[in-house]
């Protein structure tokens, strides 16, 4: 039993030195390096030259070694407004659904249940169709996605917490439905959303990979990580390396947050 | 019998329901929907000709409810840019889609099978360490990064597989991550419902005769725990036909997926439109149809309420 139990306070410290160094690194890519390229360096074969050259360069002449960084801090940047985004909308709906009179909380439980049947991918397919691909589109894609689980709690979560005591009373004492909101159910809801971040924090990440690698997210030539793995497919043969070191970040620090969030569950 | 009726008339419902949103999707487009589905267009189709091919000159009530008439002809309308009906266009495409889901469906299952129960079985076995290492690390591999890494080891590297537009890669990549899910579920489920019983006089007879303990494991946590999983595979048909999708677009599999994506990016809105409603309604009846199966098989769900997938 120790031994597992020390396996997994390993593993969770090398999920948080991971995270820890490569938001450094990705920050630090962001403020130091300007992101200019040049074509000349076009497709520069890896481990040939040194310098920022180092690791080669992508099709547009960016150096690798600063292009992966870079890539991860938008991608990483873009994955955490669009989850406080998702965050906002969710606990919103789930509230609103939960003082809502009976026959719109149906209504509301019936737009979730039909969102809940259709995959997330199709509905952003949908979208991209609509709105053209683009970075709204990802996010209008990833609250729909994030909406029906989250809300859904959000509603059941809220549901219980103004049935209790505390709640009753200070509804007695004349409080209104902001002030309780705030002071109650806000402060109530915290430890259900937090067990869940992790888990959509991940989701936002891959989800942004997946939608700009199939060409509804980011624009081709943005500095995220599923731009990065568009163009690494697209040169595989010539250029293997963009689409390996465009994706190791983003597989470690993946696995990172799920230990994290496995560690969390568990504790 | 009374609750099977109402399953199906509130998944049919649903169908109604995805069918008129995918048909108001042109009717959403921003400024005027005709020339804007011609904006994107090579081919010089007239304004005209498209706006009464699409029923855009009438009401949308009444565009719909001529639409609803055309999909019970099984007429969903002809592609924007082929001009052909797009159920002929879909119709190959949805049987290469299945060419690929089905087997990985059914590796997956196998595996799935094996490791979850060897795992349940020996909860503290070396074994069952690696197997939650692997399934841990083939969850956490987006599809985008070990799609391409595949084909460039197997394909490329080592020549075992043809690189693009084989079977072979497509089918292994969606097994990767869809047996981890399952190794995973099905060990979580067959333990769950083994201590559930693990109390029972059954369980503690079969012991005392001296059954092997992974047949008194099959007996008393798969078999308890067999309809739930039926109702899960119901609800994960969306999933697989997505993860599908993917390999698809990696791999030029020409199945249902990549058809989707190229209309996206094509603005072929008549496709779209016919494929967000051809695998949405997939999705909705795989799950009514895991639902039903379960009740069928477990008798204890079929009084109640809740739909026993969707409860998580």
């Amino acid at each position: 039993m120790i031994s597992t139990s020390s396996a997994r306070s390993g593993s969770r410290i090398s999920a948080g030195i991971w995270l820890a160094f490569w938001l450094l690194a990705a920050t630090g890519s962001r403020l130091l390096t300007s992101g200019e390229f040049e074509l000349q360096q076009t497709l520069h074969p890896p481990l040939t030259s040194g310098g920022l050259l180092l690791l080669g360069a992508d099709t547009f002449g960016r150096p690798l070694l600063t292009l992966v960084p870079r890539a991860s801090f938008g991608s990483l940047l873009f994955g955490t407004a669009a989850l406080a985004l998702s965050l906002v909308v969710c606990i919103s709906y789930g509230i609103l659904a939960a003082f809502a009179p009976r026959w719109i909380q149906t209504l509301f439980a019936q737009f979730l249940e039909l969102l809940i049947g259709i995959p997330g991918l199709i509905l952003a397919l949908a979208i991209g169709a609509i709105q053209g691909p683009g970075w709204s589109t990802l996010l209008a894609a990833l609250i729909l996605g994030i909406l029906p689980g989250t809300a859904r709690l959000v509603q059941a979560r809220t549901r219980e917490l103004l049935l209790e005591d505390y709640v009753t009373a200070a509804r007695a004492l004349g409080a209104g439905r902001m002030h309780i909101t705030l002071k109650h159910l806000l402060r109530g809801l915290a430890p259900v959303i937090t067990a869940k971040l992790p888990g959509l924090f991940a989701h936002c990440l891959l989800a942004e990979a997946t939608l700009s690698f199939l060409g509804v997210g980011a624009p081709l030539g943005s500095e995220t990580w599923g731009a990065l793995l568009a163009q690494g497919r697209d040169y595989l043969l010539e250029a293997p390396q963009i689409a390996f070191l465009g994706g190791i970040p983003l597989v470690l620090t993946l696995l990172a947050v799920q230990t994290l969030g496995d560690e969390q569950r568990r504790s | 019998m009374k609750r099977i009726l109402r399953s199906t008339l509130s998944g049919l419902l649903s169908l109604l329901l995805i069918y008129l949103a995918s048909r108001l999707m042109i009717r959403a487009l921003p400024g005027d929907p005709a020339s804007a589905l011609l904006e994107h267009m090579e081919a010089n189709i007239p304004v005209e000709e498209v706006r009464k091919e699409y029923h855009l000159d009438l009401p949308w009530q009444v565009a719909l409810g001529k639409d609803l008439g055309a999909l019970t002809r099984g007429d969903l309308g002809r592609s924007l840019h082929s001009r052909k009906p797009v159920v002929d266009e879909l119709r190959p495409r949805i049987a290469r889609t299945l060419e690929l889901a089905i087997p990985a469906l059914a590796l997956s299952l196998v595996i799935g099978m094996t490791l979850g129960i060897h795992s349940a079985l020996k909860p503290a076995g070396t074994g069952t360490l690696l197997i939650r290492l692997a399934t841990a690390l083939a969850t956490a591999l987006p599809a985008p990064w070990i799609g391409p890494m595949l084909a460039w080891l197997l394909g490329v590297r080592l020549g075992w597989v043809s690189p693009s537009g084989g079977w072979a890669l497509p089918c292994i990549l969606i097994s990767i991550g869809l047996s981890a899910y399952w190794t995973r579920l099905i060990e979580s489920r067959v333990r769950g419902a083994f201590s559930a019983g693990i109390e029972s006089h059954a369980l503690r007879a079969a012991r005392a005769r001296g059954l092997p303990e992974w047949k008194i494991l099959l007996k008393y946590g798969l078999a308890p725990a067999s309809p739930a999983l039926l109702a899960v595979l119901g609800t994960q048909t969306g999933s697989l036909l997505a993860g599908s999708f993917i390999a698809e677009v990696l791999f030029d599999w020409p199945g249902l997926g990549s058809a989707f994506v190229d209309a996206v990016l094509k603005r072929d809105y008549p496709m779209v439109e016919a494929c967000v409603f051809i695998t949405g309604a997939a999705a909705i009846a795989g799950t009514r149809l895991g639902d039903l199966l379960q009740r069928s098989v477990d008798p204890r769900t079929r009084n109640s309420n809740a739909f026993a997938g969707e409860e998580k």
